[in-house]
């Protein structure tokens, strides 16, 4: 099962494009879905159906991805529906239906580039095509290599933070801690779970700032395996998109298209 | 060869760790490193690759010096270090990452990043785990990721900290199955752990007791020093076996130290079928 943010390893068109191309092609896609109109999401919402396949990924497993943050969708089409203009509505009009269902479509557009973004590219590269493409940065002196491995580092200490969160958890349970009772006792409980785990992460930190020394980090700028090349299926991606945007954008502003 | 002169060590305002300890790693050799917890095992280790400079002494690594800085690059590169907690040397979000971090660290063009990446996976036997998250492995792949991570780096030398603490009888056969092996194919070995028995294939053991080192030579001569009272550690039981059969009078052998030989020479002295 495929989840809102998470990373699905495939052999697949999508898959095996550089990260950098699939941030800037999702940035300029976000665009259309805020601007672009009613023509705008149309069009995403083909041309996602279309992809679906070149991201090896099936419509079930979207819209299962996207099922826990409907709610939302639906909060938002009410409150559009309801209030429109921030006055509360007697009584539901067409307008402001035809808003919430629009806001709504939006939201989802988001959420589905998002799940297209993030299912094709393993957080690692998300991570560094970022640092590349914030590059620049750096001669303004921003560290934007430390900066993107260590958040890089971080994603991958979140799971083993959580099983030590666990267990340390389970330990507590085990000498009788029960979660039952006032605010401040369970407060109490939650202080110290927290410090523990808080010291721990520091000493990890700690030997981890030795271990990646013993592996050779920062003596110089790493290279990448992606190389630093961007292939013609990069360039051919990423002009298809920006094509797609540009017709949307100007049909939806030249033509009276709704 | 790894050489150690009279290395005196303490961590900021403590009482010294090391001193003035002298020890050479010699090309090719497995030794094994030995002591009490807290001795100064892993701060030795430290030593070897430039981790932590001496306050007194010298470090060389094949005639490198770590307190140039400029050699610090190359003795990374030339001493592998296998920390004693996988999980806090383990920096990839999958094992494939991992294991690239260090060649890429050294600057090494794609092709070459994803040559040794293949091979070290195949070195150790860890292909098949190659697009997992190290979170999901058992504590005995942890360190196999560990190990080819080290060996993509193309180290002569890897030091092994405690590679066997927290592993089940598998997981502890399948690491140390995989450091003979890289031995066998040139690697010198350095084996740290305070279990004389993980040692008894070694080429040569070194004793550490608070900070100093207080004997040193081939297995079966350590363990007849140790059974001596000599040092800090028992002897593995089957050495303890064998020498207790000798002090009581048998003569027994005492420099066979697997459960084979131990067999033959008992068998021997029971008058043999
Ligand atoms: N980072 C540190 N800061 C201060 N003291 C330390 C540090 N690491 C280890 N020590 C101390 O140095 C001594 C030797 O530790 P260590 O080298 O880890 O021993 P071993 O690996 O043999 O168990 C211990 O007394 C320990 O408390
Ligand atoms: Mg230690």
């Amino acid at each position: 099962m495929l989840r809102f943010g998470d990373y699905t390893p495939r052999d697949s068109l999508l898959h095996g494009l550089d990260a950098r191309v699939k941030i800037a092609a999702s940035a300029i896609l976000s665009v259309v879905a805020l601007t672009g109109g009613w023509s705008g999401l149309a069009a995403l919402t083909i041309a996602g159906a279309l992809s679906l396949r070149g991201a090896g990924l099936s419509f079930k497993e979207v819209l299962g991805a996207m099922k826990p943050l409907l709610f939302f969708a639906f909060l938002l089409f009410t409150m559009h529906a309801f209030f429109h203009e921030g006055r509360p509505l007697i009584d539901v009009t067409g307008a402001g239906v035809l808003a919430g269902l629009y806001t709504a479509w939006q939201y989802l557009a988001l959420v589905a580039v998002g799940i297209f973004l993030t299912a094709t590219t393993p957080p690692s590269e998300l991570v560094a095509g970022l640092g590349r493409l914030l590059r620049p940065l750096e001669r303004w002196g921003v560290p934007v290599g430390d900066i993107s491995f260590m958040v890089a580092v971080s994603l991958r200490f979140i799971p083993l933070l959580l099983g030590e969160y666990e267990r340390l958890r389970a330990a507590r349970a085990a000498r009788g801690a029960d979660w039952e009772g006032g605010v401040a006792k369970r407060l109490g409980l939650a202080v110290g779970l927290v410090i523990p785990l808080l010291l721990g992460a520091f000493r990890r930190a700690d030997d981890l700032a030795v271990a990646v020394e013993a592996r050779g980090y920062g003596h110089r700028a790493p290279s990448s395996l992606r190389g630093g090349e961007m292939g013609s299926p990069d360039r051919r991606f990423l002009a298809a998109v920006a094509s797609l945007a540009l017709v949307v954008i100007v049909l939806h502003h030249a033509l009276p298209l709704p | 060869m790894i050489v150690l002169e009279g290395v005196t060590f303490s961590y900021d305002g403590g009482p010294p760790v090391l001193k003035d300890v002298d020890l050479s790693v010699g090309e090719g050799e497995y030794l094994g490193l030995a002591g009490p917890n807290g001795c100064g095992k892993t701060t030795l280790a430290m030593h070897l690759n430039g981790l932590l400079r001496p306050r007194a002494g010298t470090v060389t690594v094949d005639g490198l010096s770590v307190a140039d800085p400029s050699s610090l690059r190359k003795i990374r590169a030339l001493v592998g270090m296998v920390f004693q907690d996988p999980d806090s040397q383990i920096v990839g979000m999958t094992v494939e990452e991992d294991v690239a971090f260090g060649p890429l660290n050294l600057g090494l063009p794609p092709r070459e990043v994803r040559r040794r990446l293949e091979e070290s996976l195949e070195q150790v036997g860890i292909a098949h785990l190659r697009r997992r998250s190290p979170h999901t492995l058992s504590g005995g792949e942890k360190r196999l990721v560990a190990v080819a991570g080290v060996l993509a780096m193309r180290p002569r030398y890897i030091v092994f900290d405690e590679p066997a603490a927290f592993l089940d009888q598998a997981g502890r056969a399948l690491v140390l199955g995989v450091m003979n092996r890289l031995h066998r194919e040139g690697i010198t070995i350095v084996h740290i752990t305070h279990d004389l028995a993980d040692l008894v294939a070694a080429d040569r053991l070194v004793v550490m007791e608070a900070g100093t080192v207080t004997l040193q030579g081939p297995p079966p001569e350590v363990f007849g020093a140790l059974m001596e009272g000599e040092g800090p550690l028992a002897p593995p039981p089957l050495a303890r076996l064998l020498w207790g059969l000798k002090r009581d009078g048998f003569p027994v052998r005492t420099d066979v130290l697997t459960v084979d030989g131990a067999r033959l020479t008992i068998g021997a002295l029971l008058g043999g079928r």
